[in-house]
């Protein structure tokens, strides 16, 4: 924590010993709602759609910036700080080939970096419409700061993405509560979540997708309230809508809530301790809207919740701190429906779920979760 | 008006009127001269800023440069050596060399990471020279290089920050730093100076431009209050609206009051 205050402190000198008179600022904070740019692909190149869908896949995953299994100095597991351009756009191709093998309507995907010096400033988002049959993209940022002078981490630009092969019609960035456990600082420089709403024109019909990353290492019961909000987002639709992404809580009803063995005994005490999960945080999602996978599926025993799990911070070549080769360990990653219901829903684990040869165990931190949502 | 609020305006008054006659003084006793000319200061005499450097004249033709409080983290020194004083051009030649590993290494957890590639021991000497017109009104052109020189494993990535930040440690990190620069210093009143500059820099496949202007108050018979802004144009991977890369814009403030002994 000291040094983390170090470096911020040096950050906001840095920045405000000058001023930017293009409009940078030194750290975006956001507003309420901010509108984005949606990018498509030229006519010619798109890929063709049905006039009148009556059903959408979709996915939602968390790509860890295109780091794969890298091992960050945040994850307390390795010391790497960034990834040469060749290694970002080698891990951008698997991700897209397992793209290609599942083939979603709609992806929404959390962590994706446009312009961070870690990932070697590429734009995943330009780069991922431009190689997969995706034909438009919205991205909305969560974390924007001009140079952030710890251990050398340089400029930032991630957030959250919608690709959509039916047109985006809007996208914008709705801002979620921020934490109250940090100092000013802090609080500056880090993630500002934002919920990105897209409303697409799903053959003629306007359909919502929206796509979340709450908090993780929150103390003061931030993430609760973030999804307290998100939930009202969701009343207040009045369009057929779906909801994922990386919630950052585990399901109601789970049989391991803590002592995970991906975390790095060194983490404790520090900004990336991972705090305790309340299990009646996602109870409300479940009760109001139509999951991918209903609760039932979660249990009742480890081993079927095994198999829903969606996050490790260790990859499958590594030893946890129980002396076992790693494995995902935890659900953080949902979908959710306004109604209608799901088909082939499930968490992409590992090669043969819904029938894919890829790993994705070797593709990030997160399983993409999908499903093919018939519309209401 | 109370009592006690004549008494400070009288005091306020009589602050004012003794700082203007110190400057009066002053400016009756020696008119302000340029700074950072080609010109040396008499052997055994020199100045030191907060920000600006300590020179001191060894000789009439050699004057030595170093930042006191830079070369505890990064060792350093510049030779001012004068190869021509006769009108209408001054010549000063600028050779130095520094070594800026150190601050390379106690800035790793910041600006460089804790556990990353090796930093080697980087030596960078450099060649310049000024070349100066005029006594009141004083045109001056600089030029210099610096080349950084490994000794060792390691190639750390350059910062893509701040463009003050990224020349200092430019010549390590792309292996060189050139300068091209024009200052104009204008004496308005024998205790007030304006100076204009100009900058642009050459580093790796980058470039910067620098714009300055600057105020020179005299404060005292050996000190003078420096102020002025300057403005940036450098790459530092910002992007657009439209997501493609552009350059950036910074203007910071510039201040610092020198002392010459």
């Amino acid at each position: 924590m000291r040094a983390l205050t170090r470096v911020v402190t040096l950050a906001v000198l840095a920045g405000t010993l000058g001023c930017s008179l293009d409009g940078e600022p030194v750290a975006e904070s956001f507003a309420a709602r901010t509108h984005y740019p949606v990018r498509s692909k030229p006519v010619a190149a798109r890929t063709a759609t049905p006039a009148a869908p009556d059903r959408l896949k979709v996915m939602a995953w968390n790509i860890k910036f295109g780091a794969a299994r890298a091992d960050f100095w945040f994850d307390m597991w390795g010391d790497l700080v960034h990834l040469p351009r060749e290694r970002v756009l080698q891990n951008l191709d698997d991700i897209i080939r397992l793209l290609d093998e599942t083939r979603p309507d709609v992806l929404m995907v959390e962590e994706l970096e446009v312009n961070s010096r870690r990932s070697a400033y590429v734009d995943m988002a330009a780069y991922i419409l431009a190689h997969s049959h995706f034909n438009h993209v919205g991205y909305v940022p969560t974390w924007q700061v001009r140079y952030i002078p710890s251990e050398g981490l340089g400029r930032v630009d991630m957030g959250n993405a919608i690709f959509s092969v039916y047109p985006i019609t809007s996208i914008e960035g709705i801002k979620l509560s921020e934490r109250t456990d940090q100092d000013y600082l802090h609080e500056k420089f880090d993630l500002h979540r934002q919920v990105g709403r897209a409303v697409l024109d799903v053959g003629g019909r306007p359909v919502t997708v929206m796509v979340v990353h709450t908090e993780a290492y929150d103390t003061d019961g931030t993430k609760s309230r973030q999804l307290v909000e998100i939930q009202n987002l969701a009343l207040a639709e009045t369009t057929p809508f779906v909801l994922g992404g990386d919630f950052n809580a585990i399901p109601p009803g789970a049989l391991r809530f803590d002592k995970f063995p991906d975390e790095h005994p060194s983490a404790i005490g520090t900004d990336f301790e991972q705090p305790p999960y309340r299990l009646e945080d996602m109870q409300v999602f479940f009760d109001r809207w139509v999951p991918w996978l209903p609760l039932t599926a979660f249990g009742p025993g480890l081993a079927e919740q095994r198999r829903l799990y969606t996050h490790s911070v260790l990859g499958r070549h590594q030893i946890g701190t129980d002396g076992q080769p790693a494995f995902w360990n935890r659900t953080l990653d949902y979908l959710f429906a306004s109604g209608g219901s799901w088909q082939d829903a499930d968490v992409l684990q590992e090669p043969g779920r819904l029938g894919i040869t890829s790993d994705p165990m070797l593709l990030s931190d997160h399983a993409p979760v999908t499903g093919t949502w018939l519309l209401p | 008006m109370t009592g006690l609020a004549r008494t400070r305006t009288r005091i306020r008054i009589r602050v004012g009127l003794l700082l203007l006659a110190s400057v009066a003084a002053s400016a009756a006793a020696d008119p302000l001269p340029a700074r950072d000319s080609a010109d040396l200061a008499e052997p055994g005499h020199g100045s030191i800023g907060i920000v600006h450097p300590l020179r001191h004249a060894v000789s009439e033709r050699l004057e030595l440069e170093v930042y006191p409080v830079a070369f505890l983290l990064a060792p350093h020194v510049s030779a001012r050596l004068v190869h021509r004083t006769h009108a209408p051009w001054r010549i000063t030649g600028v050779y130095g060399l520094s070594f800026p590993t150190p601050a390379m290494k106690l800035t790793r957890t910041y600006l460089f990471p804790t556990d990353g590639a090796p930093i080697p021991w980087y030596i960078v000497p450099s060649l310049g020279a000024i070349a100066s017109h005029g006594a009141r009104h004083v045109l001056s052109l600089r030029a210099d290089l610096a080349a950084g020189l490994a000794i060792g494993d390691g190639d750390p990535e350059p910062l893509d920050t701040y463009a003050p930040l990224e020349l200092l440690f430019a010549p390590a990190l792309f292996g060189y730093r050139a300068n091209l620069g024009i200052d104009y210093d204008r004496a308005l009143t024998p205790w007030l100076r304006a100076r204009a500059s100009l900058d642009a820099y050459l580093y790796g496949d980058r470039f910067a431009a620098r714009a300055a202007v600057e105020l020179d108050l005299r404060l005292s018979r050996r000190t003078r209050l420096v102020a002025g802004a300057s403005y940036w144009d450098s790459d530092q991977h910002a992007i657009d609206a439209d997501f493609q890369r552009r350059r950036s814009h910074d203007l910071f403030p510039l201040l610092d009051v020198i002392f010459a002994y």
